[in-house]
């Protein structure tokens, strides 16, 4: 199996490199999707549903294909529409305040059905359905029964109600395209996480080659999961371009982000965790909802993190379709919501059995890892004289307090993923692989990698990707993109190398096998002396490039992380108001590729998982079925003022290969702030948003602080 | 082995889309889709299929008059 070269040899790798497209883009001079603008190009907007569930009986596109600004129109060809802000038409015109002049032209009659936009209702006798099959799909998993007799026979046992809310999608850079025929062919600029998956979903839909196809995104502001699929945007730009014969830019509004991209599912959870006279844990009992809106799909694994006996657990789960977006991938899918429950019913239980919740989890969870990191992150954050032995006990007024959150993932790599590297005459290599950047840093570890296994200065070096014509990467989700991406530039790079050493090894007058390259001089590893510089090497190619793809190979990657965090906070009793002073965050991911990006990555999710723990609440209204918030001013996202001390400390174990990070971080965040909560007040919230309302309530329900 | 992956191509609907399609490899094993992971239509790009029924991977299945095979018959 394949091997990484010894980080003692590396210049780059495993140190703190600055972003490559950093200048790029504080500079402006990145192009992201909405930056594309062709000559002639038209602006799509889709007409959206006002209403949460209706037939539509009738739709009269001629007002708007009579506007003279009006290039394009489309049917939708829905027969019902099923949540508000469901697709039913759409324009494409010469200006965007013209297109949405036109949308007013189309005239759809609706014939209004009865819905439900919460769980309770939609799972009421009687209520409307959504879908033929019903709005509730049962998933369960043990023997109820067995459990609640384990848990009698237990010494402890301790019960909670969770609610974690609805996420919605809120990437900086709104979903879009702009779609340009040629012909048969189409040439798409798209705001994606997988090029090559769009190139050929445009392929299959159209109905042509692949080949006729090219999909680019050299930037892109973020997907976390919801960019996936082309989109209703993507082909509609695509197709309202096939009908104007013109290009089309379709980027969508933060409305309709809100209502239309994706959101993470909710999770309703009553939980009852039991515990023996030692602080084992000896059961976990589960009754659960979530929705995903009109899909349903609203899963979470459990049991989570720690181990629960065999037999000892019992699940009775729906998921529930309700008139609302559908629910896409978001960061860690399930894996927050069940952090979040597992961390609070086990905090409870650890104080029911009189021992430490950090002892606790040292006592219950079975992964070595985070035995580990436990100890570290408790040492870092001061776990010893911040945690309030008796909860709430602090000062009055202001409370502090610090609790524990854990979260693991899996990761992986894509053997399909290809990587092509150019060595040109002149000395530079560019390294190029049909992946994308959804905020990770991929270019720039594309970038390191090449150059430390080339054994050259980065300078040397030009990475490329986001676009089809590059060789096949897989699409970015699931954090695999630096498992897949990484080991194949290393082994074409590798390739490539021994390419370039058979080319020289004649004038240096040894056997190719015997060379090495270092700090840019190619050497005789027997012999220094026996040496040539790489530019010099590189013009024996004599106008030839030397030109490699090759693959993901088996050994420089693998799967599996595990992490903790610890969250210290402020809460205002008077206000309400809860403030996050300084996370701990503890993570392995095998060899940490950039440092740099590795942290920002952390501080990112920790950012995201406060945010959904403390304000973000997509607000349905249960009277219109609309979305009542859709926007970035009533649907909070944390602000500079939430963000905390954010101390990262990597669990380096490069011995394992690289693995992916991009979701593990977020799973922990919530848990370990909900802990800290408690712990400074003495009060046990167990819903988010955690807003100050809430806090007040709480603390007033308790009889004040 | 082959065999059973043609068997299985046949009875999955083309335009059935979920994450895992853009980032697994494509083995038999992810052809035995989930019945409750997050999955949509190619066609319409929502949960919905173009008959106005729900999109599942059991759902998507040659009954519909939408399906189409993997593997044209």
């Amino acid at each position: 199996m394949a091997q990484w070269k010894p980080l003692e040899k590396m210049r780059y790798v495993a140190h703190d490199v600055p972003r490559t497209d950093g200048p790029a883009k504080v500079t402006g001079a990145a192009k992201y999707t909405a930056d594309i603008v062709l000559p002639g190009m038209l602006y799509g907007m889709i007409l959206r549903s006002p209403h949460a569930h209706a037939y539509v009986k009738n739709i009269d596109l001629s007002g708007a294909e009579k506007h003279p600004a009006v290039k394009a129109v489309l049917d939708m060809n829905k027969y019902t529409v099923r949540y508000y802000g469901d697709e039913v038409a759409a324009v494409a015109a010469t200006s965007p305040e013209l297109a949405e002049e036109a949308l007013d032209l189309i005239k759809v009659q609706y014939e209004l059905l009865p819905f439900v936009v919460t769980e309770e209702a939609a799972m009421a006798p009687g209520a409307p359905r959504i879908a033929e099959e019903g709005n509730v799909s049962w998933e369960r998993a043990g023997d109820k029964a067995k459990v609640e007799q384990i848990l009698a026979g237990s010494s402890h046992v301790v019960e909670a109600d969770i609610r974690c809310q609805v996420q919605v999608h809120a990437c900086l850079e709104s979903h879009g395209a702009v779609a340009q025929w040629e012909g048969d062919k189409l040439k798409i600029w798209i705001s994606t996480q997988g090029v090559h998956g769009c190139r050929e979903d445009f392929a299959t839909y159209f109905e042509i080659d692949q080949d006729k196809v090219e999909v680019i995104c050299d930037y892109m502001g973020g997907g976390f999961g919801s960019k996936f699929p082309v989109g209703v945007e993507g082909q509609v730009a695509a197709r309202l371009a096939k009908i104007a014969g013109l290009p089309v830019k379709l980027m969508l509004s933060r409305k309709e982000e809100c209502l239309a991209v994706g959101n993470r599912p909710s999770a309703n959870m009553k939980l009852k965790m039991g515990g023996d006279s030692q602080g084992k844990i000896t059961a976990l009992w589960q009754e659960s909802n979530g929705t995903g809106g009109i899909s349903g799909n609203a899963g979470f694994p459990m049991p989570y993190i720690f181990a629960v006996p065999e037999g000892a657990y019992y699940k009775k789960h729906a998921h529930v379709r309700i008139n609302a977006g559908t629910e896409r991938p978001f960061r860690a899918p399930g894996h927050p919501m069940s952090a979040f429950g597992t961390d609070i019913i086990v905090d409870m239980l650890a104080e029911k059995a009189g021992i430490d919740p950090l002892r606790f989890r040292l006592l219950n969870d079975p992964d070595q890892s985070r035995q580990k990191q436990y100890k570290i992150g408790a040492e870092r954050i001061g776990w010893e004289t911040r945690w309030n032995k008796v909860p709430g006990s602090g000062s009055t007024g202001k409370k502090r307090g610090v609790g524990i959150g854990a979260g693991r993932w899996g990761g992986g790599g894509a053997r399909s993923t290809k990587v092509q590297v150019e060595i040109f005459p002149e000395g530079k290599v560019v390294v190029s692989t049909g992946t994308q950047d959804l905020g990770t840093g991929i270019r720039t570890l594309v970038h390191q990698v090449a150059a430390d296994i080339l054994g050259i200065p980065m300078s040397y070096v030009t990475p490329q990707i986001g676009r089809t014509i590059y060789p096949f990467s897989t699409g970015s989700g699931g954090s695999i993109t630096t498992g897949s991406v990484t080991p194949a530039v290393n082994n074409a790079c590798n390739t490539a190398l021994t390419r370039l050493f058979e080319k020289v090894a004649p004038a240096l007058g040894v056997d190719a096998g015997d060379l090495a390259c270092e700090d840019g001089v190619i050497y005789a590893i027997a012999d220094r002396s026996k040496s040539l510089k790489w530019k010099e090497a590189t013009a024996l190619l004599q106008g030839e490039v030397l030109n490699i793809t090759d693959g993901w190979v088996e050994g420089l990657s693998s799967s599996g992380v595990a992490g903790c965090q610890f969250a210290e906070v402020e809460v205002d009793t008077e206000t309400g108001r809860i403030k996050p002073l300084k996370y701990v965050a503890v993570q392995d991911f095998g060899l940490a590729v950039n440092t740099l990006t590795s942290r920002s990555q952390i501080n990112g999710a920790i950012v995201m998982g406060i945010s959904w723990c403390l304000s973000e609440d997509r607000t349905m209204d249960p009277k219109t079925g609309t979305m009542v918030n859709p926007n970035l001013e009533s649907y909070k996202l944390s602000g500079p003022m939430e963000i905390p001390e954010i101390e990262v400390i990597i669990d380096h174990m490069p011995e394992r290969g690289v693995i992916g990070l991009g979701e593990p971080p977020q799973v922990p965040v919530a848990g370990a702030l909900a802990n800290a909560v408690y712990n400074a007040t003495g009060v046990r919230i167990t819903r988010m948003p955690m807003t100050a309302d809430v806090v007040l309530q709480a603390l007033a329900k308790k009889g004040g602080a | 082995m082959a065999n059973t992956m043609l068997d299985t191509l046949r009875r999955v609907c083309k335009f059935h889309r979920s994450k895992d399609y853009y980032i697994a490899s494509r083995t038999g094993e992810y052809y035995i889709p989930l019945e409750r992971a997050s999955c949509w239509c190619l066609l319409t790009q929502g949960a919905v299929g173009p008959d106005d029924k729900f999109v599942s991977a059991g759902g998507c299945n040659p009954s519909r008059p939408c399906f189409r095979s993997q593997i044209p018959e």
